[in-house]
C-alpha cells in the first residue's frame, strides 16, 4: 500500500480522475488517501457543495489535482478553497504528473511540493519524431 | 452588430466554452453580462483568468445592451448565466436575435428537458416571453452535436413544466 505525502483529490472531469488512479494503480500497486471528484458536469452549487465537504473532511494540507485550467473543476477548486492557504490547487494533472506525487522526497514545505511537482508536470511532456526526441 | 453569439449557461467560461464555442463563433473578446460578477473583482478575476488567449469583458446585464448597439469589431461573444438574465437583457432593449441555450443544470425545482437543460416554471415562461420577443432559441451543449429547436418545443406543446420529467443531473 502506497500513500501520497499528503491527501489528495483529483477533481476533473468525467472519468478521467478515475482512469488516472486506476493507471496509477496498475504501475504503483494498491494507493490509498487518494479521493475522486467528477466535476463539469451537473450544477455547479452541487459539486462545490461535495468538493467543500472533502475539504472539511481532511484538514491540513491537502492537495487538489485538476485538469484544465480554465475548466470548472479548476475554477470550483479556487473558489471554494478560497483563502485557505493549505490547500493546494494544480492544473493540468497527468499520468506522469501523478505518479510524480508518489515519488516526492521530503520537502521542506507545503509551497516547495507544489513547486516541485508543478515543475515535475512542466517536464513530464515529451516530444519524439521518428522515434527520436525531436 | 458586433456580438456574434449568446449563450446562456450556468458555468460562464469553462472547457465546453473555450475549446468549442469559442474556435467555432470567431470572436474576439468574450463579453459576460452578470450582474454578481460585474460587482466581485475576485470572481471577476477568476473568470478571467479561465478564459485563455480571448480576453473578456464583464458588465452589468443592464450595461451589456450597450454591446448590441456596437457595429463592426470586436467579435464578441456574449454569455449569460440565466435565462432570467437572458430575458432581463431582452427587455432592457438588447436586439438579440438569437440565443444558444446550454450548460443550464439541475436545481432545485428544475425539470429535464435535456441531459444539458434543466427549467424551473420561472424559466419556462421567460422561455416563452423570449418567444413572443421574437428571439431564436436554440439548445445545444457543444457546436458538434445536434440544435433543439426550442421555440418549436414551446410552439408543440413539448414543454409544458407539469409534463416535464423530473430528476438530477
Amino acid at each position: 500500500m502506497i500513500r501520497p505525502p499528503v491527501p489528495v483529490l483529483l477533481f476533473t472531469h468525467a472519468g478521467l480522475g478515475n482512469g488516472i488512479l486506476e493507471a496509477a494503480r496498475s504501475i504503483l500497486g494498491e494507493i490509498e488517501g487518494v479521493d475522486v471528484l467528477v466535476g463539469g458536469c451537473g450544477a455547479v452549487e452541487e459539486t462545490e457543495d461535495r468538493f467543500a465537504a472533502w475539504l472539511e473532511d481532511h484538514q491540513g494540507p491537502v492537495l487538489v489535482l485538476t485538469d484544465l485550467g480554465f475548466g470548472s473543476c479548476c475554477q470550483s477548486a479556487r473558489r471554494v478553497s478560497r483563502g485557505r492557504e493549505n490547500v493546494g490547487v494544480i492544473a493540468g494533472i497527468n499520468l506522469p504528473a501523478f505518479l510524480a506525487v508518489f515519488r516526492t522526497g521530503p520537502h521542506e514545505d507545503f509551497p516547495a511540493l507544489m513547486a516541485h511537482l508543478a515543475e515535475r508536470a512542466r517536464q513530464s511532456v515529451e516530444v519524439y519524431r521518428g522515434g527520436s526526441p525531436a | 452588430v458586433s456580438v456574434v453569439a449568446t449563450r446562456v449557461d450556468g458555468r460562464l467560461v469553462h472547457g465546453q466554452v473555450v475549446v468549442a464555442w469559442v474556435p467555432a463563433v470567431r470572436c474576439d473578446r468574450l463579453g459576460i453580462a452578470d450582474d454578481a460578477l460585474a460587482g466581485d473583482s475576485w470572481e471577476k478575476d477568476l473568470v478571467e483568468s479561465a478564459s485563455e488567449d480571448t480576453p473578456v469583458d464583464v458588465a452589468s446585464v443592464a450595461e451589456a445592451v450597450s454591446w448590441y448597439r456596437e457595429e463592426g469589431l470586436p467579435r464578441r461573444f456574449v454569455l449569460l448565466r440565466s435565462l432570467a438574465s437572458l430575458l432581463e437583457l431582452v427587455r432592457a432593449g438588447a436586439p438579440v436575435p438569437e440565443a444558444v441555450l446550454g450548460g443550464i443544470h439541475h436545481r432545485t425545482g428544475a425539470r429535464r428537458f435535456l441531459a444539458y437543460l434543466y427549467l424551473t416554471r420561472a424559466d419556462i415562461e421567460a422561455l416563452r416571453e423570449l418567444d413572443r420577443a421574437g428571439v431564436r432559441l436554440i439548445a445545444r451543449d457543444v457546436p458538434g452535436n445536434p440544435a433543439v429547436d426550442v421555440n418549436r418545443a414551446l410552439a408543440e406543446g413539448r414543454l409544458e413544466y407539469d409534463q416535464l420529467p423530473a430528476g438530477t443531473s
